[in-house]
């Protein structure tokens, strides 16, 4: 139950690679395909910031169980520059980068739960969680 | 990484596979708007049903494709256009309108294909 796939992320070949993985485990614990859907799409959100603001970083992919429930566990972990304002990247429309993505607050709706840990040098953790419903 | 691209009248047709780097999905991107310039394409008709993934870059390209554009797409992936969060893709599934409507071929409703928008 503890296992934890763990997935290099450095190109953008190994966010294909951490798409795959994440999908064979949502698929395992029985969610449906349209959640299956945002969990991937979620999670490639993720693996790309690592590669566009931190050049290298890592997904870690796992279970969770609370209760009668269970859920993924997907997180993404990098040593890159950090966020300088955490509160402000989950403003709504607020981007560092090229402004392309669905920034952290479109990618904390599409989960349940959105945990994230980043300060200036500090690289990021963000921890996002789905459950089965 | 290359995709066919056939015509049929005066629109072009083309599928992506699963499992596409976004570098890949650019190389194949260059090499579609190359072919709509070329054939001054009036429209397009993409296969995406293996694609399972509405990330902002897998959007951004369809969205370039052309106009109009009929997109083949898994129901879980259409359902995931209208989804919180999902801005970028919620702009692609506003603007759906029924196949016959938006790229008029001749025997599409012999074809079968229905309204489900």
């Amino acid at each position: 139950m503890s296992d934890v796939v763990r997935v290099v992320i450095r190109s953008d070949g190994d966010i294909v690679t951490a798409r795959q993985q994440a999908r064979v485990l949502a698929r395992e614990l029985g969610f449906s395909s349209s959640d299956l859907t945002l969990i991937v799409t979620a999670l490639s959100e993720l693996a790309r910031n690592i590669v566009e603001y931190a050049g290298c970083g890592e997904i870690l992919l796992s279970r969770t169980q609370q209760g009668d429930r269970c859920g993924i566990v997907i997180t993404a972990r990098d040593q890159g520059p950090g966020i300088v304002d955490v509160e402000r990247a989950m403003r709504n429309g607020y981007s560092t980068g090229k402004g392309l993505g669905l920034g952290l607050p479109g990618t904390k709706r599409l989960m349940d739960e959105f945990e994230i840990a980043s300060g200036a040098g500090q690289g990021t953790i963000i921890r996002i969680t789905k459950w089965v419903r | 990484m290359k995709a066919p691209i056939p015509k049929r009248g005066p629109y072009l047709i083309t599928t992506r596979q699963s499992g596409l780097t976004d570098t890949e999905r650019l190389e194949l991107q260059e090499a579609w708007v190359e072919q709509v310039e070329r054939f001054r394409a009036r429209g397009a008709i993409v296969g995406v049903t293996t694609q399972d993934v509405t990330d902002s870059f897998a959007t951004r390209t369809l969205r370039s494709l052309a106009r109009p554009l009929l997109l083949c797409i898994r129901p879980e992936v259409a359902s995931a256009t209208v989804a919180p969060g999902l801005d970028s893709m919620r702009s692609l599934g506003q603007s759906a309108r029924a196949p016959e409507e938006a790229l008029p071929v001749p025997g599409w409703r012999r074809a079968g294909i229905e309204r489900h928008v």
